[in-house]
C-alpha cells in the first residue's frame, strides 16, 4: 500500500474534503455521508498553484450576529448576573469574528488538468507557504522528468535526404589501340 | 449504457471568485483578479503533453508484429494481463496492477478489483461513529446490536485504514463509545431479565 500523508482539509457547510500527499501527486478524499470518493491531481498534470487570503464575510457576519445577539439579550434583561452570563456566552463568537478578521484564512489551491485540490489554513500560515513551495517544486521536477522521457522516446531524426548522389570518378579514356 | 460522467471542473479559475483565467498570459508571482481584485500568489506550469505513438502494421510488416485486436491496422505492443488479447498503444492501459485492455479494465474497475483505480470507498470511520452513538443513545434497545456493529466497522476500518480517510483517533473513539453502548445494553438486558427468573 502506498504511503499517504494528510496535508490539509477543506470543510464547509456542504463539503468535507481531506487532501493527502502521495508520491505521484495529491489525493482528494471527498466524504459524502458514508462513502468516500477520491480524485487525484498528479504532479505532472499541475497547471497552477495559488495561495490567497480571505476573511469570509458570511462567517464573520454570523459570528457578529450571534455575539451581539447574546450580548443584547443580556442587556435587555437589565440584571447584572444575566448581563455577565450572556456576555460570556456572546464573547467567544465576537472573539472568533475578531480573530478571523485579523488572521484571515490562507487558501492553497492546486489546479490540475482534470481536477483541483483546495486546502484551508486558519492559523498555520507558514505551513501554507511551505506547502505551496513543496508542491511547486515536486510539480516542476515531475514535469521535467516527463519532458525528458518524451524526448528520449522520440524516434531519431531520419538522415537528411541527399541532393546529389556522389558518382565514382570517371574512368580514364582508353588509349587508342 | 454506462452513465455519463459529469464534471464541473473547467480548468484554472480565480481561486477567490471562480472567474476563468487565461493561463497563457500568466506568470509566476503576485496576480490580481480582474473581477474580484483578490491578490494571490501564483506558480504557473506548462506540463508537457503525453502522446501515445501508434505503431502501424504497414510499417512493421505482418512478420514484424501482430495486429491489435481492436485496431486491425495497428501493431500490438502488449498483451492484456487478464485476457491475453493483443493490444496496441492506443488500447494499452498501464496501471500499478498491470497492463490491461479497455474492456478488462472496465470490468475489473467496476468490480473494485483494481486497487489503484478505485475511486469510491466505504467511510468506515463515519459508519463506526454513527453506530456507536446510536448504541449509546438508545442502549436499552439498540445497545447490543449497534455496539457489535461498531466493533465490526472498527475492525473493517482498521484493515482498510490506508484506503479511506478514516483516522485512527476517530476509530478508537468510536470503539470506546460502542463498547460503552454495548456494556450499557448488556447491563440493561440483565436488569430486565434477572428479576423475571428469580
Amino acid at each position: 500500500m502506498k504511503k499517504r500523508e494528510l496535508i490539509g482539509r477543506w470543510n464547509d457547510v456542504a463539503t468535507r474534503q481531506s487532501i493527502y500527499r502521495t508520491e505521484a501527486g495529491l489525493e482528494i478524499d471527498n466524504l459524502d455521508h458514508f462513502e468516500v470518493s477520491r480524485k487525484r491531481v498528479f504532479y505532472d498534470d499541475i497547471l497552477l498553484v495559488t495561495r490567497h487570503r480571505y476573511i469570509g464575510p458570511w462567517f464573520v457576519g454570523l459570528m457578529l450576529f450571534l455575539g451581539i445577539g447574546f450580548a443584547s439579550i443580556g442587556v435587555t434583561l437589565r440584571e447584572k448576573p444575566a448581563i455577565i452570563t450572556f456576555a460570556l456566552i456572546g464573547a467567544p463568537f465576537l472573539l472568533t469574528a475578531l480573530v478571523r478578521v485579523l488572521a484571515r484564512v490562507d487558501v492553497v489551491t492546486v489546479f490540475g488538468k482534470r481536477s483541483r485540490a483546495q486546502m484551508r489554513f486558519i492559523f498555520r500560515k507558514a505551513k501554507a507557504r511551505r506547502l505551496v513551495e513543496e508542491i511547486s517544486a515536486k510539480a516542476r521536477e515531475a514535469q521535467q522528468r516527463l519532458a525528458d522521457e518524451i524526448r528520449a522516446s522520440e524516434p531519431p531524426e531520419p538522415p537528411a535526404a541527399i541532393d546529389e548522389v556522389p558518382m565514382p570518378p570517371a574512368l580514364p579514356d582508353e588509349p587508342p589501340a | 449504457m454506462p452513465a455519463a460522467r459529469i464534471s464541473t471542473y473547467r480548468g484554472p479559475v480565480c481561486p477567490a471568485c471562480g472567474t476563468a483565467i487565461d493561463l497563457a498570459s500568466m506568470h509566476d508571482g503576485e496576480q490580481r483578479c480582474a473581477k474580484c481584485h483578490t491578490i494571490y500568489d501564483a506558480h504557473v506550469f506548462h506540463p508537457p503533453q503525453r502522446s501515445a505513438r501508434v505503431l502501424q502494421l504497414a510499417h512493421t510488416g505482418p512478420e514484424g508484429a501482430s495486429s491489435c485486436a481492436n485496431h486491425a491496422r495497428n501493431a500490438a505492443v502488449a498483451n492484456c494481463d487478464r485476457c491475453g488479447l493483443f493490444i496496441c498503444s492506443l488500447c494499452e492501459i498501464k496501471i500499478e496492477d498491470g497492463t490491461f485492455c479497455p474492456s478488462c479494465f472496465d470490468r475489473l474497475s467496476k468490480d473494485g478489483r483494481l486497487g489503484s483505480a478505485t475511486t469510491k470507498f466505504r467511510a468506515y470511520g463515519s459508519l463506526a461513529f454513527s453506530a456507536a452513538v446510536g448504541s449509546l443513545i438508545m442502549f436499552p434497545l439498540t445497545g447490543i446490536p449497534l455496539g457489535l456493529l461498531t466493533i465490526y466497522y472498527v475492525i473493517k476500518g482498521f484493515r482498510e485504514r490506508d484506503g479511506a480517510s478514516t483516522t485512527t483517533v476517530r476509530l478508537i473513539v468510536a470503539l470506546l463509545i460502542g463498547l460503552v453502548g454495548l456494556g450499557a445494553g448488556i447491563y440493561s438486558l440483565f436488569t430486565f431479565l434477572v428479576p423475571r427468573f428469580r
